[in-house]
Formats: structure tokens, sequence, C-alpha cells
């Protein structure tokens, strides 16, 4: 799992995360939830997201990456915090 | 190419009125892949390559549009066609209806579908055209089944004067998806007062991105909807993550690259979908079709095609996982497959090994149609 700071077109400050799921048998879909709220939603295994910094708190802030099959239940689990511009793995399988 | 049915094994919704399901609808003999690049073949008894087949190649003009629409209600009993408003430049907005009209209404499931609020985004109105046409027709049981508990409700051309000029903004210069607080336009007062006399059980709103564009987040097909959050009605909730779910399994099923971003409140209400989702409290789901090469009329259309016939599955029988993919359906008496093993990593990609899933469907929850927010603008 990978961040890069972005600024839009608009303006706004974004921050795109980029993940890879390996393996992943039942694969139905995986989302990334801020703090526990469901900011995005992907049926690909390799993908990038923008989650918007304004939800983000550096230091406190837990991204987590969550893979699931088809009966919504979950096969793996990523979890980030942030540090500053990069981002620090805290938790992982 | 082979079908693949599925079996209907989820309890339906349960809304303000229980539908009289004592047919279980098998809404749609969905087929495994379909709209690969740029071809559109048709395979027997696969619901969405039957409408996108009728998808012409190059997109309609608004006369095409108006003589279309009056050619399909006057020779199927099905459609209604009505004019719910004027845009700045006089040109009609037509809303059509599709239906049994030998069914009471109040039996049905509705399903709203607003397209080309920008006007040089035509594969909007290509799929609610195409899904007009089929269902009007009504080619099998399957179609007439269904039509006894959906009603479809489509504007499908919202910004006809942008549509003629084949630009974004409507014939005053002003985005229409840009006007849902202060509805100044005449083309968002008329959408907002037929979703207010309709209030349906789902909205689609149907654009397309542009090819090429610098911003981070137009470079592939994406959905966007209401987030799950306790300061939201709980069963609008439940409608909005639930037909996105389903919406994003059926797109792996076509081929389709798909992300759902989730809107929460305090995003801008100016947008249509999250006026209508955020604000007024009914499921609204904004459908962004990528552009680009590969991607003709028809496959943007595809894209729009099925997440309408998703949502419209969803809120006749709940949620209904494609089976090809995710193998065989839940048995009773059969607990479900353990987790199988999944990494989340910044490792290369490896192929996935064949899924071995038992599917399990979730409950479907809704069990009244989600009621107005009380909640004032913020925007």
């Amino acid at each position: 799992m990978a961040t890069e700071p972005v600024t839009d077109t608009d303006g706004a400050e974004l921050l795109r995360l980029s993940l890879h799921l390996s393996g992943g048998a039942g694969f139905a879909f995986c989302t990334i939830d801020v703090d526990e709220t469901t900011k995005f939603l992907t049926n690909q295994r390799h993908f990038s997201c923008l989650l918007d910094v304004g939800d983000l708190r550096v230091g406190e802030s837990l991204i987590s990456a969550r893979a699931y099959n088809a009966s919504d239940q979950v096969l793996a689990t990523k979890e980030l915090t942030l540090t500053g511009l990069g981002v620090k793995e805290r938790l992982g399988q | 190419m082979a079908t693949d049915d599925f079996l209907i094994t989820g309890s339906g919704p349960n809304m303000t009125r229980p539908l009289a399901l004592t047919r279980r609808l098998h809404i749609a003999a969905l087929a495994l892949i379909l709209l690969s690049g740029a071809s559109a073949p048709c395979c027997a008894g696969d619901i969405i390559a039957q409408i996108v087949e009728r998808c012409p190649a190059q997109p309609r003009t608004f006369a095409q549009v108006t003589d279309f629409l009056h050619q399909t209600a006057e020779t199927s009993s099905r459609v209604h066609l009505e004019v719910i408003g004027y845009s700045q430049q006089s040109r009609p907005l037509w809303l059509v209806t599709v239906t049994n009209p030998d069914r009471p209404p109040e039996e049905k499931m509705r399903l709203f579908i607003i397209a080309r609020q920008h006007g040089n985004e035509p594969a909007g109105t290509t799929a609610a055209l195409a899904l007009i046409e089929h269902f009007a027709a009504a080619p099998s049981s399957l179609e007439q089944a269904v039509l006894n508990h959906l009603q479809i409700i489509a504007v499908p051309v919202a910004n006809p004067d942008g549509a003629e000029a084949d630009r974004r903004a409507n014939g005053a210069g002003m985005d229409l998806n840009r006007d849902w607080v202060s509805a100044t336009q005449p083309e968002t007062q008329a959408l907002q007062a037929a979703v207010e006399k309709y209030r349906p059980h789902a909205i689609l709103d149907l654009h397309e991105l542009p090819a090429y564009s610098k911003r981070a987040a137009y470079q592939e097909n994406f959905l966007e909807t209401v987030g799950a959050s306790d300061a939201l009605p709980s069963q609008l909730c439940a409608y909005t993550t639930a037909i996105s779910r389903n919406i994003s399994m059926w797109m792996s099923q076509y081929g389709y690259n798909l992300g759902v971003y989730y809107d929460y409140p305090g995003d801008s209400l100016r947008l249509c979908h999250r006026y209508l989702g955020l604000y007024q409290g009914f499921p609204t789901f904004l459908c962004e079709a990528k552009c680009g090469p590969g991607r003709p009329l028809a496959y943007r259309a595809g894209f729009h095609i099925l997440a309408c016939v998703v949502a419209a599955n969803c809120l006749i029988n709940g949620p209904v996982v494609p089976r090809r993919q995710y193998e065989q359906p839940a048995q009773v008496g059969q607990p479900p497959a353990e987790p199988a093993e999944a990494q989340l990593s910044s490792a290369a990609p490896a192929a996935p090994p064949p899924p071995t899933l038992t599917v399990q469907l979730s409950p479907w929850p809704p069990s009244r149609l989600p009621t107005p927010m009380e909640q004032s603008s913020s925007d």
C-alpha cells in the first residue's frame, strides 16, 4: 500500500492511495475506510483511490483497507496511520 | 457464449407494502463476460446483452429522441410519455414511464433514471432509450414479470439545449448539475418536481467522464452515493450500501472496472445525487462512465444499463450475487466457507486462484421507503 499527495485541478488537496491485493480467492471488492467510515469501494485488486486530506489527521487517522468476498466476509485487512507527508505502516497481515 | 442464470435465494425487500412475490423473479439471466472492448455480442438469455444491442453506434439527436419516444409510446401500452417542463430554450423535457399498466402502481418499485444533465454526455440517453425500448417491447415473460413489479421512470434528456449544442451547460450557460440547491433553472425545477411526484425507491443519475482529464478522480468508471453513517437514516444507508456493493460485483462480471465513492453530511449538495440522497433521503447513485479509446458509445451505455438493471433487481429481489464468478449459491445446512487467504500489500500483483466460496446472501434489511430528511441546505 502506498500513498502520494495530490493537488487536484480544482485545488483540492488529496491523498492518492495505491493498493495491490495478492492472492484473494473469492475476492469480490475492497473498501477503504478512514476511522471506520467507508470512503471508497472498488471491484479491482489493484487500484488507487483519492482521499480528501480534510478527512485525515496526521498521527491519528486510521486508514483501513479491507478485502471482502461476495458474502461480505473480510478476507484481508491492512491498516495505516499518517505521519506527515509519508505514511507509516502500523498493522497488517 | 454460455449463459449463467442465478438462483434468487435471498429474501426480497419488505417495503412499505410487501411485494406480492409469489413467484420469485429471475430478473436477469445475466451472462458472464459481455462487454469486453468495443464488441457487445448478444447471448441468448442475457438481458444486458439484449438491451445493449439496441444501442445505436452514434448518439441520437434531440429530434430523433423525440421521434423515438413518440413512436415507442404509440406502439406500446406499457409506455407513457409526458412533458414535465421546458428548457431555457423552450424544448420539452420528456418523462417516460414503462410498466405494466394493469397492475396497481402501489405494488411496484419505482426506479428513476436521470440522463444527460450534461448535454455532451450522450451515453446516459442511449442507455435510457435502450432500456425503454426493451421493456416496452417486453420480448419475453421475464420482462413482463419484471414490469408487474417495477415502474421505470426516465428523463432521457434532462438538458435538451445542451444536447442539441453538444455542450455541458444548458441554454443559459448553467451547469445543471451544480444547480440543485438554488434551483434557478427550469430544467432543475422540473426534475425536482418529478422526483417529488414519483417518490422513487432508487434514482440513477447518468454521466460520462472525459477521455482525457487532469482531474485525479476522473480516470476510471465510478459510482457515488450515500455512505453509511449514524447521522443518516439507516434505511437510506442500507439501500445505498447494499446496492452499490451489488453493482460493483456485477460490474466485475461484465468486465467493467469500478470505484464507488461515498458521500457524507457536509459534502456539497449542489450536485443532483447529493441533493436527492444526502438532503432528500432518496437512494441516489451518480454513475460516471469513462470515455476513451476502446470505449465506444454502446460500451459506455452498457455500463449505465447494467447499473440500472442491477439496481432494479435489488429493489425487487434484494442483492443477488453473480453466480458464475462467486460459485454456487448458499445451501441450507452448509456452513459458509472459511475466508480465503488473501493479502493486501504493495507486492507485485499475482493471479488469484480460482474462487471456491460458498455464497451466502446478506440479509436485505430495508423495510420501508426512506423518508426525506429533516435537514436544511448548507450549500
